[in-house]
């Protein structure tokens, strides 16, 4: 659990609270969904490899500063 | 020229160390040291020289252990040739993640390198084929010596020596030659993660050859990527020998405190490696051989004075 905090916080971007709790929002969201839709022991790996993903287009999060 | 001698004083004191403390505790210690060092000097490349704080280490290491013990384990195989097994996906995965992630910078990269490891780790952790949850185990009686089971710990001990030298003499290479000098001028730090994956899945194989089994925690698991950095931090990121300081600074550290406390005090050894990170970013964010280096500098500053002193 700790660690999916971290996720949040990088994907919302590193000093917007904003965007942590717009990240926070969306990987609930996307562990709930991924558990029921996909099965219970994926919901960690849904939201790492969308994180990871959603690197490659915002290198800084969600609402990070550039 | 006296560079060169006291690396040969502190490679005879390696090669004696199993011999002249033989307990067994002792030897298994020194292999774990070396062990360490290993994984640490490899992140070290990426880490310390290309300042990328990967904290995703881990994956290149059980990318080894798993090679190793599939190859026992599905094809019956020794774990032996599971390791260039283990050097080509290790290769693959940070060519294939080194892509996305080493344009990140700063915080950012530590955290995908976080994902991919914990990626991988749930991802083994749900393949019955690589043992789930229970990992995969190694041969329980050796059929031959290719097996590497052994019960004593020396020749683990002097193989991973070798390793050892091997990686810091790569390391060496690539950051004083000419031909290193190009490597990092054009950029290709990726290169040098590709490379420097390899000695760390190599140390993850023999690790995996030591205790004779791998599973998702021992093999994948954070901690590991935790102490890995750590060691190279304490001893100095960024300088050959720093791993290998924080090394045997470490894990004798844990190992005795494990010893010493038993199954209560597990925990323990963590609450001393949380006061170490602390410590360091504090105090000697340069490591404690940075620290050794400047005092050596100062000494050797100020020996020309008194004996200009003695001589007048």
């Amino acid at each position: 659990l700790g660690i999916v905090a971290f996720v949040t916080v990088s994907l919302g971007g590193f000093g917007s609270v904003p965007g942590a709790l717009l990240a926070g929002l969306a990987i609930g969201v996307i562990e709930s969904l991924s558990a029921y839709l996909i099965g219970a022991v994926y919901k960690d790996m849904v939201v790492y490899a969308l994180f990871l993903g959603f690197l490659w287009f915002r290198p800084r999060g969600l609402m990070g500063k550039t | 020229m006296r560079r060169l001698s006291w690396l040969s004083v502190v490679l005879a004191l390696f090669i004696a160390y199993p011999l002249v403390l033989s307990s067994p505790f002792q030897q298994r210690l020194g292999a774990l040291v070396l062990l360490y060092a290993i994984a640490a000097s490899a992140w070290n490349v990426v880490g310390g020289y290309a300042g990328q704080v990967s904290v995703g280490h881990v994956v290149f290491f059980g990318c080894g252990a798993y090679a190793a013990m599939g190859a026992y384990a599905h094809f019956g195989l020794s774990p032996l040739v599971g390791i260039p097994v283990g050097i080509v996906v290790s290769v693959a995965i940070a060519a294939v993640v080194g892509v996305p992630t080493l344009r990140l910078s700063g915080h950012y990269f530590s955290m995908a390198t976080i994902a991919v490891a914990e990626l991988v780790r749930l991802i083994v952790t749900n393949t019955e084929y690589l043992g789930a949850g229970v990992g995969l185990s190694g041969p329980a009686v050796p059929r031959n010596i290719f097996d590497l089971s052994f019960i004593s710990a020396l020749p683990f001990y002097y193989l991973f020596l070798a390793i050892l030298a091997l990686t810091l003499g790569i390391t060496w290479w690539m950051t004083n030659s000419r031909m290193g000098f190009y490597l990092r001028a054009i950029r290709d730090s990726e290169r040098a993660a590709r490379s420097l994956g390899a000695p760390a899945s190599v140390a993850g194989a023999l690790y995996a050859m030591m205790f004779g089994f791998v599973d998702p925690e021992s093999g994948l698991g954070i901690l590991i990527s935790v102490k890995i950095l750590i060691m190279a931090a304490l001893g100095g990121a960024g300088l050959l020998f720093g791993p290998l300081v924080g090394a045997a600074i470490l894990v004798p550290l844990e190992e005795i405190s494990n010893n010493l406390l038993g199954g209560k005090g597990a925990g323990l050894t963590f609450v001393l490696y949380g006061a170490i990170i602390v410590l360091i970013a504090r105090f000697q964010p340069g490591g404690i051989l940075t620290l050794i280096n400047r005092m050596w500098a100062k000494r050797k500053r100020q020996m020309p004075d008194a004996e200009a002193a003695r001589g007048a």
